[in-house]
């Protein structure tokens, strides 16, 4: 006869407890943000197939100041979720290509950084008519 | 392998998309030509554009739906993470699709 025992359970407010618990989970709580982002993006894509008058209707609505409120929040969400996301990514087992030797962290970090100013900006130069 | 690549996607191309199009664009600080129906359209529209969209859109849903499952988890919903996971990852089934149909009516 065997004695079952009770799953280890965390104790209520754990992740209070400490900087780094809340840290944590402000970052799994992230997946909100990014999500609602792409709605939002989504219905700015909708708005363009459906016409001229949907795609302005959608840029006031977004302008009203509960909008910018909302995308304001959005915007933070996001910007910490990346922030941490290429933070980790560092810790990702890196694929090696060949017998070439993984390069060090802090070479992945510049370039994971590098890489997120490189495209906002490439993407904010499309977007505002200065490349395409 | 989905929940990685919606991270990289997500992490390096929402913020700059999310300013520009939520914020600056709003507020006026794209010039006219920039902001026009048409430009904007055809940037939208074209075969590179929508497959950019659908992939980013998709992969976000895919990776904040785990991200989110997890979270759940931590917070001690683990006895029920059955629906749990049916109802976020339904969820980024349903933005998937949601995604695909609004590209394809452009």
């Amino acid at each position: 006869m065997t004695t079952r025992t009770a799953p280890a359970r965390a104790p209520d407010g754990w992740w209070s407890g400490h900087p780094r618990y809340r840290n944590y989970v402000f970052f799994a709580a992230s997946g909100v943000p990014l999500a609602l982002a792409c709605v939002v993006l989504l219905l700015g894509v909708r708005a363009l197939g459906q016409g001229h008058a949907a795609w302005q209707a959608y840029l006031a609505q977004l302008g009203s100041l509960p909008g910018q409120l909302g995308c304001w929040l959005l915007l933070l969400g996001t910007i910490f979720f990346s922030v941490r996301w290429l933070r980790v990514g560092v810790k990702i087992p890196l694929v090696r290509i060949g017998p070439l030797p993984a390069p060090p962290a802090p070479v992945i970090w510049v370039a994971h950084f590098a890489g997120l100013l490189t495209l906002t900006a490439l993407v904010l130069l499309v977007l505002g008519g200065v490349i395409l | 392998m989905l929940f990685g690549a919606g991270g990289f996607a997500a992490a390096l191309l929402l913020p700059g998309l999310l300013f520009g199009i939520t914020i600056a664009a709003p507020q006026g600080w794209f010039s006219e030509y920039a902001l026009s129906y048409h430009r904007l359209h055809g940037l939208a529209a074209n075969p590179v554009g929508r497959l950019l969209l659908v992939t980013l859109f998709s992969l976000t849903f895919w990776h904040a739906a785990h991200h989110l499952r997890h979270f759940a988890l931590d917070l001690g919903l683990g006895r029920v993470q059955g629906a749990v996971s049916f109802g976020l990852y339904g969820l980024a089934l349903l933005g998937t699709l949601f995604s695909l149909s609004v590209v394809a009516a452009l």
